[in-house]
């Protein structure tokens, strides 16, 4: 499949990538061995083995985010795959499936070694394994767009950048605005789900501003920003406003003066 | 022989491509007909490499369109390269993968690939197939690129200065390469170069970009008959004013005798001065002629 | 092949020409016999560097004017009993070829006699190789 081929080609050139994480997998490894109290040492390291996984699976997936088309196309690159019969979303795809497997791939190595010594593995059940994984492959996918989104924004050097910065400032203080909203009225599970609301709309519209860049910038660096600028900042506005729609329509239907009332005499 | 022998492998109309207030290219409009020779000349910054990326739907242009077998090339991308082997300026095969992986990448992508044909090709040019593509040569990765890019036995073949800052040796190679290929496909091939020499007797029709516009568009037999070069010796001197009803170009006059170029027919002037003689015109010395004085030229 | 037919791009002929007249001059002088197998035009193309077309374009001509004939599957051959050029086209080569010749002698500001002398000695040094033709 011609994705594949195209995932394959990144592989190819990352290969050291692969070995930095099973040295990093290594080296903890070797530092659980010298560790003068082995039993207490297991049980820290095994987290701290899928902490460093986690953090380095989504390192890999930020850095692979922010090289795999940007570049290339500084580099003048990138007519090589797009003087070939494939579709600018296998392109993309194939990029994508790349980075998200790097990581993936990364971070197992990364926590291995020092897991398997541990024996913690043995007390992980699929249910825990599947929300890891699950959570890293998730992490590394939202990394590696945003990371391109924003390396698109950087390399251009156009003055859509602009527009970029004013509409992530919009959408944080937006955002905080919100979250201070619900917080006063004692809102963290609303919140949580405001938070996670917003994390899927924004990705969705990353993944749409990358295919964009791709179809329709193709081999101009600036044009591509053009795109991806106007796709984040209407998907930055829009899912502003959806969330305030969401917080208004909360507020509206929660009990709340009672419990505030009782918050503040506590405090009182 | 391909079957779209009736389909023009390109057609460029009213093509405009500008950055900000910059025009990159105006109004170029020109065809290829199926088993020309194309060769497409122009200095640098005369919107060479912009009419290159629209050519190959690299890049959308501001105005007008261009057609690779009748289909929009910006829109049909994916299909037309199928039938499109592109070589670029810069070979940009990815440099850390070896000659071997490049090849296996590309040969995957085509339903028809030339394994045997591209195998002997880089057998004879002694490539080392194991190597990374970005530790080759200059010359070896232009020779890499031509035999992917006829591969899959394309239709039109896009070259875009491919014999930049080769040697000799390299350039003459690309060029048998080439001969080779027309010789036994009849391929379509469209070519920009700074090589005016080399070009000279392969190209079947010219195209002279200057300034964003297609200042020339003619095949090298109308050019000949076009523009004639004369020269006269001392002590004789032919003046401006004797020319002028032949729209000299590039008069030049010295010590060791005179010479201009004229365009049209100078029968009549040579039949009137016979010490004036017809020279040879090379193409190199009509495109500086035509490009480098910025002077007028009658249509 | 090579060695006695050249072309030159930057001359003010056509490339498709020069090798027609060039071939014909061959065939003329005995350089290529009546019969003679002709390069296929690949061969012939990549010798003299030239785009296949114009080797092509010349062929027809040549085949055209029946100095070449073709033999379906074989080849190009030269023409059992090629035609010499045309009394016009001679006419024509022989005063281009003067008018060069008389600009030589005025370079070096000889006379007619001289320049007479010349030519006749030069004439001698041509004795084209004929198989059995006229002169």
């Amino acid at each position: 499949m011609s994705v594949l081929a195209v995932t394959r080609r990144e592989w190819i050139g990352r290969r050291n990538v692969l070995l930095l994480s099973l040295g990093m997998g290594l080296l903890q490894f070797i530092g659980l061995h010298l560790n003068p109290d082995p039993a207490q040492a297991f049980d820290k390291t095994s987290f701290l083995a899928v902490a460093t996984g986690t953090m380095y699976a989504w390192a890999v997936a930020a850095l692979y985010g922010a090289t795999m088309l940007s570049r290339d196309l500084e580099e003048r690159r990138f007519g090589f795959l797009l003087n070939q019969p494939l579709h600018e979303a296998q392109i993309f795809l194939g990029k994508v499936l790349a980075g998200v497997g790097l990581a993936f791939l990364s971070g197992l190595l990364a926590c291995l070694p020092p897991l398997l010594l541990s024996g913690f593995w043995r007390q992980l059940g699929m249910r825990e394994v599947g929300s890891i994984m699950g959570v890293w492959l998730a992490g590394s996918l939202v990394l590696l767009l945003l990371f391109h989104a924003l390396s698109i924004q950087v390399r251009s050097r156009s003055l859509w950048l602009a527009l970029d910065l004013a509409a992530w400032a919009l959408f944080f203080l937006g955002v905080r605005l919100l979250s201070l909203r619900l917080m006063a009225v004692d809102g963290f599970r609303e919140m949580a789900h405001l938070w996670l609301g917003l994390l899927i709309a924004v990705s969705l519209g990353l993944a749409v501003a990358g295919y964009l860049q791709v179809s329709e910038g193709r081999a101009d660096l600036q044009r591509g920003h053009r795109w991806v600028s106007l796709t984040m900042a209407s998907t930055l506005v829009l899912v502003l406003l959806g969330g305030w729609a969401q917080v208004v329509w909360t507020l509206k239907h929660r009990p709340a003066p009672v419990q505030t009332q009782a918050r503040t005499h506590r405090i009182r | 022989m391909t079957s779209n022998a009736e389909m023009n492998p390109v057609d460029c109309h009213q093509l405009g491509v500008r950055y900000g207030r910059m025009v990159a290219l105006e109004e170029v409009t020109f065809t290829v007909a199926p088993g020309q020779v194309y060769a497409l000349l122009g200095r640098n910054g005369s919107g060479k490499t912009s009419l290159v990326r629209c050519l190959l739907g690299h890049q959308k242009p501001c105005s007008g369109h261009i057609e690779l077998f009748e289909q929009d090339v910006w829109a049909s991308r994916r299909s037309l390269m199928h039938r499109v082997g592109v070589v670029s300026e810069e070979p940009d095969a990815p440099p850390t993968m070896t000659t071997r992986q490049v090849l296996q990448f590309c040969a995957g992508l085509y339903p028809s690939w030339d394994a045997l044909g591209v195998e002997a090709r880089l057998q004879r040019f002694r490539v080392p197939q194991e190597l990374p593509f970005g530790k080759l040569s200059r010359g070896q990765k232009a020779q890499v690129s031509l035999a992917l890019a006829l591969g899959p036995r394309p239709s039109l073949l896009v070259l875009d200065d491919p014999t930049l800052g080769l040697d000799a040796v390299a350039r003459r190679e690309v060029y048998d390469e080439l001969l080779g290929e027309l010789a036994e496909r009849g391929t379509t091939v469209f070519i920009t170069t700074h090589d005016l020499a080399g070009i000279e007797g392969l190209a079947d029709r010219v195209g002279i970009l200057h300034q964003g516009r297609l200042l020339v568009d003619a095949s090298l037999e109308d050019l000949k008959a076009r523009y004639r070069k004369i020269g006269w010796a001392p002590p004789q001197a032919l003046r401006l004013e004797d020319l002028a009803p032949y729209g000299p170009l590039g008069f030049r006059m010295g010590s060791l005798g005179g010479e201009t170029v004229l365009q049209g027919d100078p029968a009549p002037l040579l039949a009137a001065r016979p010490e004036v003689q017809i020279q040879d015109l090379s193409l190199e010395e009509l495109f500086v002629t035509l490009v480098g004085a910025d002077t007028e030229v009658a249509s | 092949m090579k060695a006695i037919l050249q072309v030159d791009p930057s001359a003010a002929t056509p490339l498709w020409r020069q090798i027609e007249e060039g071939v014909r001059r061959l065939v003329a002088t005995g350089g290529l016999s009546a019969g003679a197998l002709m390069p296929s035009v690949r061969d012939l193309a990549r010798e003299l560097g030239v785009n296949p077309n114009t080797v092509v374009k010349a062929y027809q001509h040549l085949v055209e004017a029946g100095v070449l004939s073709v033999r379906r599957g074989d080849g190009t051959y030269v023409a059992e009993r090629p035609p010499g050029f045309s009394a016009a086209e001679r006419g024509a080569m022989l005063r281009e070829g003067a008018l060069r010749f008389a600009a030589t002698a005025q370079t070096v500001s000889a006379t007619l006699p001289d320049a007479s002398t010349a030519l006749a000695s030069a004439w001698k040094t041509f004795q084209p190789v004929r198989r059995g033709e006229k002169s």
